[in-house]
């Protein structure tokens, strides 16, 4: 039932709100199949796991194997991408308003219609990134791995043009795209994959 | 002028966050954003302070002392903590640079050629603040309280 409602709907509110419901009803199941795979500190806290864009991630991906079937596994995922997606969409929306609090220079709509564009073809990953404007007139869109000391971040200039910037196991990538309508590529999801897997030890 | 003990790669650094903006995402999700370690193009190094040579209401008020000075005035959030291990990382240098408005600043410098300029210097930057970042913690400035 809840399921069929969540693919009727797809408003960023209503998604908030949905998730919110769910999260709730799965979570006495995630802590009970939990207890037996994950540290006490990851199950207590489990709700807020989900919602803060923290390693939630971890969580999923272990839990994700416990679900019996796949129609199932595939919900919890589109649970947690629809999470970061609502809010991503919002923080976004937000940003005229910082950019005039801190005074930083206006970012055009050209701009933020790429970066929606790109959040939007991004949403289908687990990982919460998060949205911000910079001194220099550019939107971020910053992913954090929840394993690792790493991050890709996705930049976009009033000009049109693009950046990514990795830091993934101790090293550096990098691309530049003089048109960011080409973002994002197979670079940037290969590493934004790479976020998600362990160090080499 | 109090002499600190040399710097050792355990010890913590702090990079003062006077950005609402900034230290929103910091406080709402387990990560920095790069600005943080981003200064103007011509900077050579990263403002910070050394975390472990005094306590923390100390180095608050510091910053707190700083943000209001600043022009036009800002108001301190917090810090990004790094280690002296991890700031020194991909050929930078950490330098203890006290001065006597602040015995406890140190720089991390980024050591970019001279021959880097304009727009490929900038992305050198960028990419130095993006691996600061990723290496770096949130702490509130209400903790020192």
């Amino acid at each position: 039932m809840m399921q069929t409602e969540f693919n009727q709907s797809a408003t960023a509110s209503h998604l908030s709100n949905l998730q919110h419901t769910m999260i709730e009803g799965l979570s006495d199941q995630i802590h009970k199949q939990g207890q037996s795979v994950f540290p006490e500190f990851l199950t207590n806290q489990q709700p807020r796991f989900f919602l803060s864009g923290s390693p939630y991630q971890v969580f999923g991906n272990r839990f994700s194997q416990n679900i019996d079937n796949a129609q199932n596994r595939n919900f919890l995922w589109r649970i947690i991408s629809a999470t970061w997606y609502a809010n991503a969409l919002k923080e976004l929306d937000e940003l005229d308003a910082e950019v005039a609090e801190e005074g930083l220079p206006e970012i055009t709509p050209d701009i933020k219609k790429e970066a929606r564009r790109i959040i939007e073809k991004l949403k289908n990953q687990p990982l919460a990134p998060i949205i911000y404007s910079t001194e220099e007139g550019e939107i971020v869109i910053q992913f954090k791995s929840p394993v690792k000391s790493s991050i890709v971040a996705i930049e976009l200039d009033n000009s049109g043009e693009g950046v990514c910037f990795c830091y993934i196991n101790g090293k550096n990538r990098y691309a530049r795209y003089q048109d960011c309508s080409e973002l994002p590529d197979e670079f940037v999801k290969k590493q934004l994959q790479l976020l998600n897997e362990p160090e080499d030890l | 002028m109090l002499r600190l003990p040399d710097l050792a790669d355990n010890n913590r650094l702090g990079r003062s966050i006077f950005s609402r903006r900034l230290s929103r995402r910091a406080e709402n999700s387990n990560q920095i954003p790069r600005d943080v370690f981003l200064e103007n193009e011509k900077a050579e190094s990263i403002s910070v302070d050394r975390m472990d040579s005094a306590p923390l209401m100390e180095m608050a008020l510091l910053a707190e002392n700083r943000a209001k000075n600043r022009s036009p005035s800002k108001k301190f959030y917090g810090w990004a903590i790094i280690t002296v291990v991890c700031a020194s990382k991909n050929g930078r240098t950490v330098k203890a640079t006290p001065n006597s408005d602040n015995i406890y600043h140190a720089d991390i410098f980024l050591n970019i050629s001279k021959s880097v300029v304009g727009k490929d210097r900038r992305d050198k930057q960028k990419q130095h603040a993006v691996q600061l970042a990723a290496c770096s913690k949130w702490q509130a400035a209400s903790t020192a309280r």
